[in-house]
């Protein structure tokens, strides 16, 4: 009997005896099967033989409808056996499992599938493994097929089927039978993308009609949807209660005492190696701007790294990296110089000198490891360890190991959007109605291009960018749809609203996000060489193609701002050098800040 | 509303198929193959068209696959192979003692076979091997169907009438289902202690056919008979023989006793399967 009312599974008290000697096992059994014979009941394992060992000892836990259990642990620690005692394959050699209503498991997902026949046979021989009657199976049938998304593939033989096809059959004919508790060895959600949002749409649908028991090395899946955790160790239980204090357990658990921290690092960072006859006077620390070495730095502050050394040969193809690592020794990011390039250049017998620079490094809080690796081409010259370097935290939350720029807003849904309606809009026209300078013109793409077809390089414009909150305190109406709290919190153009240069409405180059009140200059030279300036510092030049007539844009690139109006004025620009002013009236445009797929 | 109302309660414990007795585990059998019928139903289809998948005879194979040992024999007691006897033709004799000596090897091999290659599958999709040894007696049943029929094709040419009993058949095949199927199941389990017991299994069944009267009579030597009277295949073969075409049983005291022995093997067979099946699936 149940113990509460609520409950659906209780788990009291199990245990599993396993052998590492098959001897052993079959001895057992032999006694076993002796017993069984005479009519006697088994016996109590009093002393484990040689080669025995408990599995799971004296496992008690309990659900009720609609809540998960999530079982982590390390590889052998008894999960699995766990989950086949619940779902009835083995049974315990003590204790009990009471369990209400129908189970269904999700361990060997593909097991007991004949590849032969078709996937709707298949529906049948599996529905029929499962215990359901033909009636049950073909009420449930359309329903399976429909949410495998397997169409006229159903009728070919599962032989057939690629790996996804067949975990997405599995997992439908599985899911479609709504059990009272449901167990899942790792398979929360299979396929692409798409169909794991619909197994997870699906599972989210019954999670709270259904008790799960949910074994996982995915601790983000136990932390995110299990409501308590389980953590086994050789067998018992090591923790139970809160998922994401069974992960903080199981985690310190991971980086076994006994390794120090040395031997862990070189783990991760070896093999180390030296070409003494071709580098030598290797230098490599982390630094500030100064080139002064640092051992501590403070999340999102500028990093540099600085490396020096001195080759006897001229390199063909010379590559520094320098891969970064946790102190746990998970793999976080390399900043390495270009590959496809022909390299650094680097004077045979002379001293050479190389400064990284990382700005706003994103690492959370955390001792990191790392290595430099110089290289030519694919040849390793040097490759040794870095000074730990520490970064310390400014007092915010984070996640992780770095923390990546990000801003969250609310997305205001447009007209069309809450009619249900995808109207183009129309944004040439109310654009072009707000333009009053004739060379600048709204291609309909996105993007403000100045000049026209007339203009050929060298042309330069300069462009002020200032947002309308700065000057005019923002109303409602200034951004359409309203997104009031935009006013004072953000610039506008920061959210979305890049520059860079377009040639015939293809673009070749972009700058970052636009700050308020920056001032942006773009150019080009007789050489058709383009230059992104920003506030008096390249950002970028390079090659713009050269192809003539050339059109120098500014435009918005995001996709986030759908139907939001941004309006910003020019203020000066210059003509082949020459600057002039804007107009005293200066031109407006309305930069739409809309995703319009190419074509539309 | 309680959605629990009317839920079975299960309970699992290392000890909940012990309590079960001898007709208790017999019963609890009986229910796990009607609970899986469909899939026993599924399972016999999948078997029946992968046995022909793929080739150009295609559901022939079927039909011409039980023959062929009945041929084989057929065509060595045509050439003499064996020594004379008299009584029922030799066509007759040797095709309806082969298809009984398969009817009753089959009782016992099917079960230890599924136990042998079953176990892991059955772990996996936790489909009981009983109901993968029904479905497997299906194919049994399907072959012994064809056989039948061949051997009434050979009566009608050779003119043979049966023996107004010869229905009684029906009742020695059960006593032998009783005792064969009953040994079968004790030694899939024994068999999972030692190898030794498939292999004893195999020599005796693969060699025991020339000892047991099926191709051939025994002889009526003193060791003959008493060979005739404690093998119990021969028994068998010979009581569905005498009862088919001589209207009579001529050592009914043999088959009577292995028949209730039988009932005492099948009874212990199905417990010690019952309880030990899911052991059964841990160590093969």
């Amino acid at each position: 009997m149940l113990s509460h009312p609520d409950t659906i599974i209780e788990v009291n008290k199990i245990s599993k005896l396993y052998s590492r000697r098959e001897a052993a096992t079959r001895g057992r059994f032999a006694r076993l099967a002796g017993r069984s014979l005479l009519g006697l009941k088994p016996k109590e394992v009093s002393e484990l033989n040689q080669g025995e060992f408990w599995a799971l000892n004296d496992i008690s836990f309990s659900l009720k409808r609609g809540e998960a259990v999530g079982i982590i642990g390390f590889n052998g620690a008894g999960k699995t056996t766990l989950l086949r005692i619940l779902s009835s394959q083995i049974l315990p050699d003590s204790g009990e499992i009471n369990i209400l209503g129908n189970s269904a498991s999700m361990i060997d997902l593909t097991a007991g599938f004949t590849a032969s026949a078709s996937g709707r046979l298949n529906i049948y021989y599996r529905g029929a493994a499962l215990g359901r009657t033909q009636q049950e199976i073909e009420s449930t049938i359309d329903e399976v097929i429909e949410f495998s998304e397997l169409g006229d593939a159903i009728d070919a033989p599962f032989s057939t089927y690629s790996s996804g096809m067949k975990m997405r059959l599995a997992f439908s004919i599985m899911i479609v039978s709504e059990p009272d508790i449901l167990f899942i060895d790792e398979v929360l959600a299979v396929g692409d993308f798409q169909f794991r949002q619909k197994s997870l749409a699906k599972i989210r649908e019954i999670r709270e009609r259904v008790a799960f028991v949910l074994v996982s090395h995915s601790m983000n899946t136990v932390k995110l949807f299990c409501n308590k955790a389980i953590l086994l160790n050789k067998g018992e239980i090591a923790f139970q209660g809160d998922p994401e204090e069974a992960i903080e357990i199981y985690e310190k658990m991971l980086i076994p005492s006994k390794v120090s921290k040395n031997q862990r690092h070189n783990k991760t960072l070896n093999p180390q190696f030296h070409n003494d006859k071709t580098i030598s006077d290797v230098e490599h620390f982390w630094c500030d701007e100064f080139g002064n070495p640092i051992d501590e730095i403070q999340s999102g502050q500028d990093l540099h790294f600085h490396v020096s050394f001195k080759l006897n040969y001229r390199p063909r193809n010379l590559i520094i990296g320098v891969p970064v690592w946790t102190d746990a020794g998970v793999y976080i990011t390399g900043f390495s110089t270009p590959r496809a390039t022909k390299g650094l250049v680097a004077m045979p017998n002379k001293k050479t000198q190389f400064r990284l620079k990382v700005p706003s490094q994103a690492f959370n809080p955390d001792e990191y490891i790392s290595n430099l690796a110089v290289n030519d081409g694919p040849e390793f010259l040097y490759r040794g360890a870095n000074p730990v370097l520490k970064v310390t935290g400014t007092g915010r939350e984070y996640w992780g190991h770095v923390t990546l720029p990000h801003v969250w807003e609310s997305v205001p849904i447009s007209k069309a959007d809450s009619d249900g309606v995808n109207e183009p809009h129309n944004y040439s026209q109310k654009s072009e109605a707000y333009s009053a300078d004739p060379r600048f013109v709204f291609n309909g793409k996105n993007s403000i291009e100045a000049g026209t077809s007339s203009f050929d390089a060298p042309y330069e414009i300069k462009v002020i960018l200032r947002s309308q909150s700065e000057s005019v305190k923002l109303k409602r109406t200034d951004i359409s749809p309203p997104m009031p709290f935009l006013a004072g919190a953000f610039s506008v153009f920061q959210l979305g609203v890049t520059y860079g240069f377009a040639t015939n409405g293809k673009i070749v180059a972009e700058g970052g996000v636009a700050q308020k009140k920056q001032e942006i200059n773009l150019s080009v030279d007789k050489a058709g060489v383009g230059r992104i300036i920003v506030e008096g510092e390249v950002l970028w030049s390079g090659e713009v193609g050269g192809e003539k007539p050339l059109k120098i844009g500014m435009g918005i690139r995001s996709r986030y701002w759908r139907g939001t109006v941004f309006k910003f004025e020019v203020q000066e620009y210059s003509e082949l050098g020459r600057s002039k002013k804007a107009p005293r009236k200066p031109a407006k445009f309305d930069l739409f800040a809309d995703y319009i797929e190419e074509g539309k | 509303m309680n959605r629990d109302i009317g839920k079975t309660l299960t309970v699992i414990r290392s000890d909940t198929r012990h309590n079960k007795g001898f007709f208790g585990s017999l019963a609890a059998l009986f229910y796990e193959v009607y609970q899986y019928r469909d899939q026993i139903r599924s399972v016999y289809k999948k078997n029946f068209r992968n046995s022909y998948n793929g080739t150009g005879l295609g559901v022939a194979w079927n039909f011409i696959l039980p023959l062929v040992p009945l041929t084989v024999y057929l065509f060595l007691s045509q050439i003499r192979v064996f020594p004379s006897f008299e009584g029922v033709d030799r066509a007759t004799y040797v095709c309806f003692g082969v298809t009984v000596w398969f009817v009753l090897t089959g009782f016992v091999q099917v079960p230890m076979s599924i136990v042998a290659s079953r176990t892991k599958e059955a772990m996996k999709t936790s489909i009981p091997l009983s109901s993968s040894i029904v479905s497997s007696f299906a194919d049994l049943v399907f072959e012994t169907f064809v056989r039948i029929i061949f051997v009434i094709c050979i009566m009608v040419f050779m003119q043979l009438i049966p023996s107004a009993t010869a229905p009684l058949v029906l009742v020695v095949f059960s006593a032998g289902f009783f005792l064969f199927f009953g040994a079968g199941l004790i030694l899939s389990v024994l068999n999972a202690i030692y190898k030794d017991f498939e292999r004893v299994t195999d020599i005796i069944l693969r060699y025991g056919l020339f000892l047991s009267g099926v191709i051939f009579p025994i002889g009526k030597s003193d060791i003959s008979i008493l060979l005739s009277n404690v093998n119990p295949f021969a028994v068998f073969v010979n009581a569905s023989r005498e009862i088919v075409f001589e209207g009579y049983i001529v050592n009914w005291i043999p088959l009577l006793l292995w028949s209730s022995a039988g009932l005492i093997i099948f009874l212990i067979g199905c417990r010690l399967f019952y309880v030990m099946e899911f052991k059964l699936r841990e160590i093969v």
